[in-house]
Formats: C-alpha cells, structure tokens, sequence
C-alpha cells in the first residue's frame, strides 16, 4: 500500500481524476492506469478435472426452455413463429445445443474457412443472449493475452460444430455487458479448462459481485433500467450519481400489469411440443438405424 | 374505440394517456380502483373506466394466488391505497370469484355527463356486488319475421349450432 | 349457399326500415346504401349463425383446390418467348435468416400466399388492345361489411370476397379462368421476383428523414438551423423549381423492390421465401409478379405455366429449395 500511496504523491497528484480517486477511494482499489487489460493478477479458478456423468435417469433431469423459443409479444401471424420453429427442430436434431445460461462458462467449435485447420475453437464466458428464432445469438468473453475479446455466435448457424458447456452456472443478472467494465480477471477463464461436473438438480447461482474499473463506464450501469446486482454500486459512485440514477427510475412500472408478458403457459405449450417433435425424431432414427441394415 | 392490450402493444402505445404522464396515470387509476373494490360499482368516465376495467380484473387474478404470495401482497399493496381493503380483496373478492375464471367485472354505457362537458360516461361494477341489478335494454327480435325465417331454416337442416338457443 | 341466403337476409333486414322512415333521409354512409349494419335486425343467435356459415362456407370453397364453376376449363397453351404470367397476392409475415452452404447469413422475407384467386379475366380487346388482364384476390374477408355490387362481383367468379384485390397484365397464351386458386408453387426457387406493396406511412417529415439531407452542425453560433434544408433556390431564377426536395408526407405510397431471388417455397404452407426485405409493414398484402428485369429473366422458360395446378398431375415435395440453399436436415459445413 506504501508503494501506492507513493505513486499517487508523485506521478498523479496534478490529475483531476486521480484526485479524485484518492478522495473518495480509501486504498483498497488500484488506481486506474494499474487497472487496464493487463496481466491478470494472479487469478486461479478452482476447477478441478471431472467429467459429466452422462448416466443421469431421465426424472432428474431439468425442463429447460431455451429462451429463443419464446415468441415476442407482437402482433405477428402465430403461423410464422411455428414455422420458424419448425426449422430450429431440424436444426436441434442434428446439432445439440445444450442447456446454458448467461454467466456459464462454454467452449464453442465453429468452422472458419481462415483458421488453422478450418475449426476454431473459443472459451470464455457467456456474457448475453439475444435474439428470437432463428436469429438467436449469444456472446462469449474472454481476456486473451490482455486483451478482452468478445465473440457473437448464431446458435442456429451451420457453421457452429459444437458447443461444450465447460462450467453450468447462472450470475445475479441476466446480462454481464458490465464486465467490460469490470477488473480483466472477472472475465478471463483458462483456455484448456476441463468441464467441471454439476452435482445438483438445481443450477447452482454464482452470487459473485465484481470489481469494477473506476468511472466513467461505458454505460451507466447504476441506472435502474439496467437492474443489475452483481456490482456493489457505493464502492464506485458518489452521492450525486446515485440521485442521478435515482431520477430516472421508474419504480412504478412493476406494479403496471398491463407491461407484463406472463409466458409461463406458452413455456408448457412449447415444452411439450418440443418433446413430442423431438422424441419422434429420436424413434424414427433408431428405426432407421435398426432397419438400414436389414434393407 | 378500444383496441385489446396484444395489439396495442404491436403499434407501441400500451394504454391510453391521462392525466399528466404515466406516473399519474396510474396513481389515478389506482384511486379509481381502491373506490371500485370499496363500493363495488362505481360511476366514472367511459375511458378511465375501460382503463380500469383490465386492472380490475387483473388484481383478482393476483388475489387468486393467496395472501401468503409476496408478489400479490406486493400489488394489492401498490393499487389499494386504504388498507383495510387488502382483507377485503382476499377475504371478500377472490373467494366469490372463485369458481370464474376471467370476467369478474361489468361496465355499462350511460348517458353523458350533463353538467361539465358531456363527457362519456360509464359505470363499472365488480359482479356479484349487493346492489339491485342496473336495467339493461336487451334486444327484444326473436320473434321478427326474419328471426323466425332463420330459425326455421337452422331446425330445418339441422344446424342449430350454439348451446345457448337450444 | 350460406353466403347467398346472407345476402338476401341483409336486403330483407334492411327493408323495413328504408319503408318505414317517413320523410326520406339523405344519408352519406360509405358505400353502403342503408342505415343500418348488418345485424342490427338479427337475433343473437342468428347472427351467430351467419357469420359461422359464412366461414364454413368460405373455407370449404378455399379448400376444395378445385375450380368451381362448372363449364369447361379453359385450354393451356405453352410458354413462349415474351409471355407473361400471372402474379400473386400475398401477405407479409415477417423475416427471419437463411444460411447458404457456403455458410452465409442471409435476411430473407417470408410472403405467404392465403386464398388467392383469379377473379376476373379482361380480354385485350376490353383493356388496350396489346395484352389481356387478370384481377387477383388475396385474403378472404367477411362478407357482411361488403356493398351489393361488390359481393356481386365476387359470385361471378364463385370466389369468397377479398381484402385485396389487384390486377395483372399477361401475355394471352397465359390466361386463366375466374376462378382458379393460385399457390405459391408458381414460383420456383433460384427465380427472380418483383414485389410491390405500400410502404410504412411516417407522416409529415423532414429533409433529413425524407430526402437523407445531412442538416446543419449542432454548434458553432447556429441559431434554430439543425435540421433545416438550408437554401432551396438561387437568387438568379429567382423562383423555387418544382419537385424540390421539401419536408412532406413521407411513406404510405406504392413502392417496388425489384429481382428478389426466391430461395426457398413451402408448399404445404404456401409461403415463399424472398431474399432481402419487401415494402410495408408485417401482415400487410403484396404483389408479388415475374420479375420484369431482363438480365433477371433466365429459366423462366422452366417455370409452371400458366400457373401451378394443384389437382394436376405434379407431386411436390414439402420444402423446394434453391440448390445454395442450406437445408436444416443437412449437417453442419466444413471447410476443407
């Protein structure tokens, strides 16, 4: 701590922002330009090597609705959602895309016609999924030699090969675009990391709380609309932004019911035509499978 | 003209606006609302009454869930501002509406407002309320020619369709 | 039948109070020639009735696939140089993406044709003595909000009323009679259509929204000038020349996206799958035609003509796909 303190006497005294920062940060962050996409400061993740267990009896599974399968409330022809979702069953039989969730850990294999060996394969950290349909994407973060990657994937492309889910876990929010914003070790996951195996029936929440970089942020993340829990927010603002976000907030919008989108019965609907589509799928290839000899 | 909440939501516009922003367009539905579940009918404005209609119905459907569920405690807390009329919600109203499900109000067209500014006015009222019954002019044609003619007809070749005119 | 009864139910309905009134009132009711709506005489449980045998009736008529009018068909002739084919009406459902095989990403638009039909069939010699003319209907709709005269219109080719009704010309070997349903195996996938349909009305807008002008800088001493189109004319005409870009209405007019590639056909569905995107918003009702770019014409030689039978002789598969298509049933592209 001496040696910061040191740095702050000499180098950065004339700036306003580091005055700033000594002011109202008591010493246990680093200042800003110790904080950039450096080196990861001696992160370990406690990943030990162990596989999945792939005998799991069929009553313990989970019943996961991927999101995209969830049509917008719009005024659109229900014909073309069914019709859209047609085509990703297609897709599904052929190509799994497993069960994940924003803050899981996954390791994705697509074919680049410029990679070595055509296949690139990328880990890092589920930071968003967006989009409906067949337009359903997500993005995967990583801190590469220093340097924050980020890459978007359409989960319905063909070109994606395979998507590994390396650690299932959910986070806080439902979207950690702030870990742009945050400490480079938030989002640096090891490259050659084994999958580590889910002991429970229920995904495990990761309640971490991330550190962040000193503002400004790329977006003001205390702002109510964002909603997000996973940054402890008087560490890093002032009185005057915390009245600022307050301003905006809408607090009365949760009790408007005319805003919801209850969507927990078009889930079941979903779920159980997926099955129905899916299973046939399963028995007619077995069929297959047990008939092309035979024929 | 009202359209249903799906298809307002596709053009963007949730709800009619009133009073002076979203804000205070709930806070006065929510007194609207509080006055409904007290005196069960109430008269109003042909608009602020179709607006009120949806929460109405939709506080029930929260009621339903319990006195014990931290999310329908939470809303009949926000939208019954006299707190009294929460035991009167759970106690009251969800048990009668028990056995429905959808449709717990009725909102009738009455003559406009006379003395401000002819506005259109309605009244809207939870069913099952105490009160007499409001007089409501019914379409009296079932024995018009032409009535008969088509019911002929339907007897005739055997397509008497609905439940309700057997 | 349903329809027909419908029709005189409404004349009788209307009678009595058009001998009833006294003192003949001058009303100004939009195309229709009564005062009152359709069901103001009925009983509940008629109206019901109606408007169930009404649909019963439509659908049936939508489903039968087959030509209703009794008489013969008219003969088909072939496909020569020069010919020109029948368009559709279809609607807009909305777009989604489509990957080629060489792993692409492409928007394409999906356009589904619902209860086309041929309505009315115009010899040259009735139009401009060069081509015939076909009026094509799209999208059933209720009949009880329709006028005599329209629904009149409707029963001559036997077909249920439209909400959109458009005409088209063709060559004369590509006639067909009133009547005849239209799918969307008309088109074929790798060809090239033309799709016309009214754009998004946004209102009254600005130069910059309208005609794409930059406006002026935020800053720098400008006074109320951040938008505005800055000079429209010159001190020597001394005069604004006609058709200058000005704000104004924009949007809400007929606009066509020409030589769209079709690349994908659900013929269970009847939807055609278009690259890029189509004028108007979700839902609304398209023209969808041949397209009329000479350099987009190849292999039009091969399409169905005049149009695709449904009760003809060709099976078709479920999904007609253009051959860069990628099939979801096909696995995943490799590059090697």
């Amino acid at each position: 701590m001496s040696a910061v303190s040191a740095a702050f006497g000499t180098n950065m005294a004339v700036c306003r922002r580091s005055m700033l920062l000594i002011r109202y940060r008591t010493g246990f962050l680093m200042p800003a330009r110790f904080l950039s996409d450096g080196e990861p400061a001696k992160f370990q993740p406690p990943v030990k090597p162990v596989f999945k267990d792939e005998l799991v009896p069929a009553q313990l599974q989970r019943r996961f609705l991927s999101p995209e399968f969830i049509p917008n409330r719009c005024r659109k022809d229900p014909l073309y959602f069914k019709i859209e979702r047609n085509d990703m069953v297609k897709r599904r039989k052929i190509f799994d895309i497993p069960e994940f969730y924003v803050g899981s850990i996954l390791a994705v294999t697509m074919s680049d016609p410029h990679a070595n060996g055509k296949l690139h394969r990328f880990v890092g950290i589920c930071i968003q999924r967006s989009g409906r349909g067949l337009g359903a994407t997500f993005v995967l973060r990583n801190v590469i030699e220093g340097q924050g990657v980020e890459m978007r994937y359409d989960m319905y492309s063909p070109r994606m090969h395979d998507i590994q889910v390396l650690k299932l876990e959910k986070r806080l929010d439902n979207n950690l675009m702030y870990l742009r914003d945050a400490l480079p070790e938030y989002s640096t996951v090891d490259v050659n990391m084994k999958p580590v195996m889910l002991l429970d029936y229920e995904v495990p929440v990761n309640s971490i709380q991330v550190q962040m970089k000193p503002r400004p942020w790329s977006k003001r993340w205390e702002q109510h609309r964002f909603n997000i829990k996973g940054i402890n927010f008087e560490k890093y603002l002032l009185e005057k932004h915390i009245k600022r976000a307050k301003k905006s907030a809408k607090p009365w919008e949760e009790f408007d019911m005319l805003k919801e989108y209850d969507t927990t019965k078009i889930e079941q609907e979903l779920l159980q035509e997926l099955d129905r589509k899916l299973d046939k799928s399963k028995n007619q290839e077995i069929g297959k499978k047990t008939a092309g000899p035979n024929v | 003209m009202r359209l249903f909440p799906v298809l307002l939501v596709a053009h963007g516009r949730v709800a009619r606006r009133m009073g002076l922003g979203p804000r205070s367009r709930l806070d006065m539905l929510r007194n609207l609302l509080t006055a409904l579940v007290r005196h069960e009918r109430i008269e109003t404005t042909w608009a602020r009454a179709d607006e009120l209609r949806f929460y109405a119905e939709k506080i029930i459907e929260y009621g339903k869930r319990g006195d014990t569920n931290e999310k329908a405690m939470k809303i009949a807390d926000f939208w019954l501002t006299e707190k009294d009329l929460i035991h009167k919600l759970f106690k009251v109203l969800v048990p009668r509406f028990s056995l429905n499900s959808g449709s717990y109000t009725n909102m009738y067209h009455i003559p406009n407002r006379e003395n401000l500014d002819r506005a259109k006015m309605a009244v809207i009222e939870y069913k099952g309320n105490p009160f007499p019954p409001l007089p409501v002019q019914k379409k009296d044609n079932d024995k018009t020619l032409i009535n008969q003619l088509l019911l002929g007809y339907r007897l005739e070749n055997g397509l008497q369709r609905s439940p309700t005119s057997a | 039948m349903a329809a027909v009864l419908s029709r005189r139910v409404l004349c009788a309905a209307r009678w009595p109070l058009v001998t009833d009134s006294p003192v003949p009132t001058l009303l100004l009711v939009r195309g229709k020639k009564t005062a009152t709506w359709w069901d103001e005489h009925l009983s509940e449980e008629n109206k019901d009735f109606m408007k169930h045998m009404a649909r019963v009736e439509y659908d049936a008529m939508t489903a039968s696939k087959l030509n209703p009018l009794k008489d013969e068909p008219w003969p088909i002739k072939p496909w020569a140089p020069g010919s020109s084919r029948v368009g559709l009406i279809a609607v807009k459902l909305g777009m989604v993406p489509l990957w080629t095989k060489s792993g692409e990403k492409h928007a394409v638009t999906m356009l589904q044709v619902q209860d086309c039909h041929v309505i009315k069939y115009t010899p040259k010699e009735e139009y401009n003595n060069k081509c015939a003319l076909l009026t094509v209907g799209g999208k059933n709709v209720s009949p009880f909000h329709k006028s005599e005269e329209v629904m009149e219109f409707y029963s001559e080719a036997g077909v249920p009323p439209k909400q959109k009704i458009s005409k088209f010309k063709v060559s004369d070997n590509a006639i067909l009679k009133p009547g005849t349903p239209l799918y969307a195996a008309h088109f074929r996938p790798g060809q090239y259509v033309d799709v016309t349909a009214k754009t998004i009305g946004k209102g009254f807008q600005g130069v910059m929204k309208r005609w794409g002008y930059s406006g002026q800088p935020a800053s720098h001493g400008q006074t109320k000038t951040h938008r505005r189109p800055g000079a429209i004319a010159a001190g020597n005409p001394a005069r604004v020349f006609p058709g200058t870009k000005m704000p104004g209405l924009l949007g809400n007019v007929y606009r066509t996206s020409y030589a769209l590639k079709v690349w994908r056909i659900n013929t269970t569905k009847n939807i055609i799958y278009v690259k890029g995107s189509v004028p108007g918003h979700t839902n609304c009702l398209v023209k969808v035609t041949d397209t009329t770019l000479a350099v987009r014409q190849q292999g039009f030689e091969n399409l169905p003509f005049p149009t695709f039978f449904a009760d003809g002789d060709e099976e078709l598969p479920e999904d007609l796909y253009d051959e860069e298509v990628f099939q979801f049933s096909e696995p995943s592209v490799n590059y090697s």
